[in-house]
């Protein structure tokens, strides 16, 4: 907005004047005004009443020169079919000035193209919709992303999870979580260390709490059990006290490495509706507390046919048989 | 009904009646269905008076039963299988049964487990000499204490009464006790317990050729037998299951007090319920049984109970201060759990576990899914979620997009099914006894010179020491044996108790799952099969299902 409204100062005190001479500079910034007021565009009828001392053709010229300059959009009216609408075109965008700095010699292709990619955001869009939508051949399609990648307005950012997809984003967009594969994922891979030292962390933090709350109550199961709970916003906040990692993590990251603690039989999980006002400001709140497991070790799994890998090739007369077998020979210390 | 399942039979059969006829009765039988006892005798290498025998000996332990074969009026003898594997139990019954009314308990169960069915008179007498033999004190362990145990037994339902029909001359019935009748002890008539008692003194006093020839007096009990009730050692079993997976959730008080809540609940309408118990009653057995619990301190325990091991313990009502039920269901349900979670964590690592546990709680999920939530990366996942699919933990699902199953477009779900896990596991549990039984076996046959050695020595170190003979000769006896030998004595008791002792413990999990897929309520889920390995499979479970 800075920049037309600095180009367009000196002029309006020309323009007040409504002077007969017609002047097409001022004819043009006029419109460019005219635009700037209606940024949802402009009718031919509009320009038609609003200066009505210019003929057509000067009209016209006027708008082709503008439309050259790339200073406002030629776009077909859909409440009223045939007649054009302009539009100003966003100047302000850094992208929108460079290609205009770019010149005129920008193609229209690339443009499409552009645009295309600027609205797909953070997300980024993958190179078979862009030709779904612009209906260009392959060829002419992969000259044009070069061209705008070499231009460095585009970027092609390759997907965690299927790594044959690329997906294109304008140049200085950082890529949404779900493609980069969010915090566990570093350059594209599954940092499977991490976790696991997460999960340590978040276990020994639940059974100190655990232990704490036995010595406290030794005689009210109750309290023992309401005592040893631990909220995940407290965890997240003793976790990035712990500087274990590099980036501080959301209670998102925590209640993920939670559940697979859950899901590890080593903890149980609650949900209360929160009393108090987080920061996160969350209805309701999770509990983790740590327990014992109902049973320390199933009696099938404490002789050696329980993890025999070979169990299934054991029979009476064999090669593999119970008498001469050398786990059972280990262990029975023969 | 797998092949492990009817192997186990066998060798529980050859372990318990050690000449082979027992075996080969019972595999011929289960081969072939029930059987009339003329095909037996033709068919089986076997002179008629040994089968006789032997399957004389096998029905009164209701390991084969007799059917009347509706058209023909014909006996027919059946191979009951269930009945079979109770035979691993035996040893805990008889050592519930030592915990609960000691030695003298333990004897009476001891013998009618051994015998099969007997009736009261000639049970008191055997035990009662067992007792003597042992060295017991005869006046305090006499007929009438021996009798007494035996009331409490039966009124505890340990033991089961079988009458013969007349009508039916071949067939024993078992008559169910509801709590409403009370049972019935036979009363011995008068001569008979005089008999009784001065054969006890006479045994005492004169021995045996001295014996004063007296007529067997009619005991008043001719008719009336006993048995022992199974199913009311499995009930007490699972308890103790259930009592200690809350201790060690809880604390011991814990523990106690579930101890409390089963023993109320001991009269059960339905298998899977109990009768709904009252907060005063409870309160009212834990200060019998000494447990110091104010009823505050109570009711917070009653809280923390019923938060745990699956919910089974669920307060129902608020009369009578809190009214809780026991449900065997989700209780049985909870514990097969731990022990599938067990096994796998220990057979194909804890990452394993994780997925398990998260198909557990999730439904289905595909692959992808899989990988990205469990936090493992995807080959590993992959291995797990295939290993535990082929041992049968979980089952696949096949979802098309399109109408053929094509395999691009069609979505893979897995799912968990506790159902085929346990039936996998138990299968498991089987093979294991059997290859742990083989293995004893083995060894006992291999060192069978040694074993024999050091029986006969012992003998004759006893026999000294009865004698009273000097430390010298014992010492010579004990030098036949040189010390490499003791050592692989030592080394083989070791062997052989490890053995037992997995043994032992295996049968806990083998209850626990039976008595789990017993009270289950889900069937079976039907499996499209089709080939000529799935007919022949089919024939093979109609066959043994009869």
């Amino acid at each position: 907005m800075a920049s037309s409204q600095a180009k367009s100062e000196p002029m309006d005190t020309n323009s007040s004047a409504e002077a007969s001479n017609f002047d097409p500079v001022n004819l043009e910034s006029e419109i460019l005004q005219l635009c700037l007021q209606f940024p949802n565009g402009v009718t031919d009828k509009i320009l038609e009443n609003s200066f009505r001392s210019v003929t057509m053709q000067q009209r016209v010229s006027a708008l082709n020169r503008l439309l050259s300059l790339n200073k406002i959009d030629l776009l077909k009216s859909a409440t009223e079919s045939g007649t054009f609408l302009y539009r100003i075109r966003d100047t302000t965008s850094a992208s929108g000035s460079s290609i205009s700095v770019g010149g005129t010699t920008t193609d229209q292709m690339e443009r499409v193209v552009y645009q295309l990619v600027k609205e797909s955001g953070t997300l980024g869009i993958w190179m078979r919709d862009i030709r779904t939508k612009t209906k260009l051949s392959q060829t002419i399609l992969n000259k044009t992303l070069k061209s705008l990648e070499s231009k460095k307005l585009i970027k092609a950012v390759k997907s965690v999870h299927a790594s044959k997809k690329k997906v294109y984003m304008l140049y200085e967009m950082t890529p949404d979580p779900s493609i980069t594969g969010g915090t566990w994922y570093s350059d594209h891979e599954f940092e499977a260390e991490f976790v696991r030292v997460l999960n340590e962390q978040c276990a020994r933090l639940l059974d100190e709490r655990l232990e704490e709350s036995i010595k406290k109550f030794p005689n009210d199961p109750f309290l023992r059990r309401t005592s040893a709970f631990m909220s995940s916003n407290e965890l997240v906040a003793l976790i990035n006290e712990m500087g274990i990692a590099t980036v501080s993590l959301t209670v998102q990251d925590i209640e993920s490495i939670l559940n697979t603690l859950i899901y590890d039989g080593k903890i149980e999980k609650t949900t209360v509706a929160s009393t108090t006002t987080t920061a996160e400001g969350g209805a309701k709140q999770h509990l983790y507390r740590s327990v014992v497991a109902i049973l320390e070790s199933s009696p099938v799994v404490r002789n050696p046919c329980g993890i025999c890998p070979v169990f299934k090739d054991c029979h009476d007369d064999g090669l593999i048989t119970p008498e001469t077998c050398i786990y059972l020979n280990k262990w029975l210390d023969f | 009904m797998t092949t492990h399942h009817i192997q186990l039979a066998f060798d529980l059969l050859e372990d318990l009646f050690p000449d082979g006829t027992s075996k080969e009765i019972a595999s011929y039988l289960s081969r072939k269905g029930p059987l009339p006892f003329a095909l037996l005798v033709r068919d089986l290498n076997i002179p008629a008076r040994n089968i006789a025998r032997s399957l004389a000996a096998l029905t009164i332990h209701d390991i084969v039963e007799c059917q009347v074969e509706a058209s023909t009026k014909r006996v027919l003898y059946a191979l009951n299988l269930k009945r079979t594997l109770y035979i691993l139990h035996y040893s805990k019954c008889i050592h519930c049964a030592r915990q609960l009314y000691s030695f003298d308990g333990e004897l009476i169960i001891e013998e009618l487990l051994l015998n099969g069915k007997q009736r009261m008179s000639t049970l008191l007498v055997k035990v009662y000499e067992r007792l003597i033999k042992a060295g017991k004190d005869p006046e305090t362990h006499n007929l009438q204490s021996i009798k007494e145990k035996f009331k409490t037994l039966v009124s505890a339902q340990f033991l089961q009464r079988v009458v013969a029909d007349d009508a039916k001359p071949f067939m024993a019935t078992t008559v169910e006790e509801t709590s409403a009748s009370s049972v019935q002890i036979p009363e011995l008539t008068p001569e008979a317990w005089k008999y009784l008692v001065s054969n006890q003194q006479y045994e005492s006093n004169e021995p045996a050729q001295k014996k004063v020839k007296t007529s067997m007096p009619i005991f008043g009990d001719e008719k009336i037998f006993w048995k022992v009730n199974f199913q009311r050692f499995f009930a007490y079993l699972r308890d103790e299951e259930l009592i200690q997976a809350f201790t060690n959730r809880i604390d011991q008080n814990a523990g106690k007090i579930v101890r409390a809540i089963l023993r109320l609940a001991a009269v059960k309408l339905d298998p899977s319920r109990t009768i709904p118990i009252s907060f005063i009653e409870i309160a009212k057995t834990i200060s019998n049984t000494g447990l110091q619990l104010n009823d505050e301190s109570l009711q917070k325990y009653m809280n923390v109970i019923t938060n745990d091991v699956n919910n089974c313990i669920v307060k129902i009502g608020d009369h009578g201060r809190g009214t809780y039920e026991v449900d065997f269901q989700k209780a049985l349900r909870g514990l097969t759990k731990a022990h599938i979670q067990s096994f796998l964590k220990e057979r194909y690592g804890s990452n394993a576990l994780r997925i398990y546990n998260m198909l557990e709680e999730r439904g289905c999920l595909s692959q992808k899914q899989i990988e990205d939530m469990a936090m493992i990366n995807a080959k590993e996942a992959q291995q797990y979620v295939y290993s535990m699919f082929i041992d049968g933990m979980l089952t696949l699902e096949e979802l098309s997009k399109a109408n053929d199953f094509n395999p691009t477009r069609t979505f893979y779900f897995f799912r968990v099914n506790l159902y085929n896990g346990v039936l996998s596991l138990l299968d498991h549990s089987y093979k294991t006894m059997s290859n742990l039984m083989q293995r004893r076996h083995f060894e006992k046959e291999r060192h069978r010179k040694l074993i024999d050695k050091r029986d006969k020595v012992d003998a004759i170190i006893h026999s000294l020491r009865e004698q009273n003979a000097d430390e010298e000769q014992i010492n010579e006896v004990d030098d036949i044996l040189s010390p490499v030998e003791k050592e692989q004595i030592k080394k083989l008791d070791a062997a052989f108790r490890k053995i037992d002792l997995a043994q032992l413990q295996l049968t806990e999990t083998i209850l626990l799952l039976e008595l789990y897929l017993s009270l289950s309520n889900t069937v079976a889920p039907v499996q499209k099969k089709t080939g000529g390995k799935a007919v022949a499979e089919k024939l093979l479970e109609t066959r043994a299902q009869r």
